[in-house]
């Protein structure tokens, strides 16, 4: 069998298939179409404005290392005149973060990059190796992806930063669309597809330059340009059980491959059919989403509790005996159909502000990741009275932090 | 021995031994009959008395496929009539049944035999000749310009099954082919409602359906126009859309069937869902939702009731706000494309369809 030619350049033998659309192409036109396609999305999208001083989240892993590797070469090729930082979490988890880490700090030295690194033991005098300790392995992302978020974001603040990217590919934006429709969540619907997303409490914005970009096409990239990242999974993150939204994201590429774009797609229409009375109201944005690492664990234990909760409120909504009089409507006819009188039920908008305690933008008095920690110290046993030298100036330390972040977050 | 019994009595009239078990509720027969019919009657009540003038007369539309949820929807509804006619010596409206053949279908002979049997035991009602899905040629008249927007030429020559097979074989992937044939079956269903002056169209599409075609919409890429293909009301197609059996599992139909005074006979899963996942690539979106929907309402059976509500949350576009139809499914299109040089008559999904689809012209 003749060797198959490249359909972009004719010229050399195709090696690559790409993942979306089954495209034969060579080794350097896949790197060029992969690297030309997010530039597309880019400008496109004004993702970037030139002087701006941009914070990569990087994880070490392949999303965010291919996200660094690909914004140095636009940045330098189509001259956005962009001002780019590494921007790194700690989450203190032994064997695992430490060994990413390694890679981030590696990654800096080959992209000439410079490095913050923000630990949670920092910002919260926790580790996950010590939150895990305390709550177990069940449910303990949701600490993790609350701590992370808002530990992103100060991070930025840290540095005067007022953009951060993420490596959030087309597969993870297709995974939120189908558990956002799966748990009923319009107002996180309304907003998941965003390629940048800010909000009116924080000045700093967020966006995904690989929003359309395949994983399977990110790993390819990875590989063809020799990058070095880090792939083991989180430790504490159990395996997804059957049924999970990804699982079934991979069976649909499976039997069309477009169909992650199309989710996205879907997700993006979605978002603006949703009624503006709920799209407004903006849920805990501390809350929001994970990445892939920290999904499958919430995922795994909501879906039984929804299930629970669900079934409790159709049980309730069957004891309902409230009794209307009969109104009549403005044809005349009178009517005693509760479930048309009854309308849509009130949303209350939730304003977002401050939290009383740390100064991080939150739609309750106090934030979620100073309830989560109010909870975790609540459990801690009393260390002795006496306190040395080494510990107090530690403390100090921590408080003083702490005190400029809200300075500046403020 | 009291708490015993006590423990499997019907929750509703505390007076029979529950038999079945209904969303966590024991029930028994009686009562989960009139929980059936509850639910879709109550889906029913915009065509009752009260909305009808004296002599109107009112003509309804109800495509059975041979599956549970069509049957189960006939037969509630056929009591309902005839308690109408008990009561009042007439009915709201009149029901016109139909069905049609696919392509695929294995023993025509079987399926005639079948149809003639429900003629019989629903002598009440309208129900036409069988019509076979190459109909749609000759009853949809926009159908040749409509194809043409997909790069399918239809030109004279063979018989219409020859050319509906044909056109049928220009997808390049099963998913397409399955979407290609749902369309033309929906529109063929409508142009025969319409053709008999029906004011609406009644689907027997259950809960579990409705989130597996809600899935499926987005899957698909037509995320935009979920909301507007599973919600009762006006439809794009100008008749109005039903979906009276939208409130139960399709489970729950099963069980009525079988429970029913005369068990309610259905053919054999004429879908692929039940089959394994095995061979991935050759299962069907749909069918691969479908299989997704049933496999996890066994766990998650609110979940999937859920998906529902949340799709029918989304608003739902009309002609009435200047909303553009799709050409070929008659999907509201969202906004302006996106992609330079698209077909401008097209939605998104069936622009991706179009992708599956290689040229064919008649020679």
């Amino acid at each position: 069998m003749p060797p198959v030619p490249c359909e972009v350049c004719k010229d050399s033998r195709a090696a690559v298939i790409r993942p979306k659309n089954s495209q034969k192409i060579c080794k350097q036109c896949f790197i060029s179409v992969f690297e030309d396609e997010i530039h597309e999305t880019i400008v496109s999208n004004n993702l970037f404005r030139r002087g701006e001083r941009v914070a990569i989240g990087a994880s070490g892993g392949k999303d965010s290392t291919v996200l660094a590797s690909v914004l140095k070469t636009l940045n330098e090729r189509h001259d956005y005149g962009l001002d780019l930082v590494l921007l790194s979490i700690d989450e203190g988890i032994k064997g695992y973060r430490d060994d990413s880490l390694e890679t981030v700090k590696r990654n800096a030295a080959q992209y000439d990059m410079p490095l913050e690194i923000v630990g949670y033991d920092q910002l919260y005098g926790w580790t996950m190796d010590q939150v895990v300790a305390q709550v177990g392995k069940k449910g303990n992302c949701t600490y993790c992806g609350v701590f992370r978020r808002q530990a992103l974001d100060r991070g930025a603040a840290k540095l005067g930063i007022k953009h951060v990217v993420t490596g959030h590919n087309a597969d993870d934006v297709a995974e939120t669309v189908m558990m956002n429709l799966l748990r009923g969540d319009l107002p996180r619907l309304a907003r998941a597809t965003s390629i940048v997303t800010s909000s009116a409490a924080s000045a700093i914005k967020r966006s995904k330059p690989l929003k359309y970009a395949y994983e399977k096409e990110i790993v390819l990239y990875a590989h063809h340009k020799k990058l070095d990242y880090f792939s083991t999974e989180c430790i504490y993150s159990p395996e997804a059980f059957r049924g999970s939204a990804r699982t079934l994201i991979k069976d649909l590429e499976k039997i069309r491959p477009s169909s992650i774009l199309d989710i996205v797609r879907s997700g993006e229409d979605m978002a603006a059919l949703v009624p503006p009375e709920v799209a407004g109201s903006a849920s805990c944005a501390a809350g929001g989403e994970t990445n892939g690492c920290g999904s499958r664990n919430e995922n795994g234990h909501s879906m039984a509790q929804m299930e629970q909760t669900l079934v409790a409120n159709e049980a309730a909504a069957g004891r309902e005996t409230e009794i209307r009089l009969p109104t009549t409507k403005a044809n005349g006819q009178v009517s005693t159909h509760d479930k048309k009188m009854r309308g849509r039920r009130k949303v209350v908008k939730q304003v977002m502000g401050q939290c009383e305690r740390c100064g991080y933008m939150s739609s309750q008095k106090i934030c979620k990741a100073c309830t989560l920690l109010e909870g975790l110290n609540k459990s801690r046993p009393h260390t002795a009275i006496e306190v040395d030298v080494e510990e107090e100036e530690g403390s100090t330390t921590l408080m003083r932090q702490v005190a400029d972040l809200a300075i500046v977050a403020g | 021995m009291t708490r015993t019994t006590a423990a499997d009595t019907c929750v509703d009239c505390q007076d029979h031994e529950a038999n079945l078990t209904i969303r966590a509720r024991r029930l028994c027969a009686a009562c989960f009959s009139r929980y059936v019919n509850s639910k879709i009657l109550k889906r029913m009540e915009s065509y009752g008395f009260k909305h009808l003038a004296e002599d109107q007369k009112r003509r309804l539309f109800l495509p059975v496929s041979g599956g549970v949820s069509s049957l189960v929807l006939l037969q509630v509804l056929d009591a309902q009539l005839q308690r109408q006619i008990g009561n009042r010596n007439r009915t709201a409206y009149d029901l016109i049944v139909a069905r049609v053949v696919l392509p695929d279908a294995r023993d025509l002979a079987a399926i005639e035999s079948e149809y003639q049997a429900l003629a019989q035991r629903f002598p009440l009602h309208t129900f036409l000749p069988l019509v076979p899905l190459h109909d749609v040629l000759r009853m949809d008249h926009r159908i040749h310009q409509d194809l043409s927007h997909l790069g399918i030429e239809l030109q004279a020559g063979g018989s219409d099954k020859e050319i509906v097979d044909r056109i049928l074989s220009c997808a390049t992937s099963v998913t397409t082919r399955a979407e290609l044939q749902s369309i033309l079956l929906q529109r063929l269903l409508v142009s025969i409602a319409k053709h008999q002056n029906c004011e609406g169209v009644l689907w027997g599409h259950s809960d579990s359906r409705l989130a597996a075609l809600a899935l499926a919409d987005v899957a698909k890429g037509r995320g935009g126009s979920v909301s507007s293909s599973i919600t009762d009301g006006p439809s794009l197609h100008g008749i109005k859309f039903n979906y009276p059996t939208r409130d139960l599992f399709k489970v729950e139909l099963q069980s009525y069937a079988q429970a029913v005074a005369e068990p309610l006979a259905t053919e054999g899963e004429d879908d692929a869902v039940g089959q394994p996942t095995s061979g991935i690539r050759n299962v069907p979106i749909d069918n691969l939702l479908s299989n997704y929907i049933l496999s996890q309402g066994e766990k998650y059976p609110s979940i999937m009731a859920n998906v529902v509500r949340t799709a029918s949350k989304l608003q739902v576009r009309s002609t009435e706000n200047g909303v553009v139809a799709c050409s070929f499914c008659m999907a509201p299109m969202t906004g302006s494309s996106d992609n330079p040089g698209v077909d401008e008559n097209l939605c998104y999904g069936c622009e991706r369809m179009r992708q599956d689809i290689k040229m064919w012209i008649t020679r």
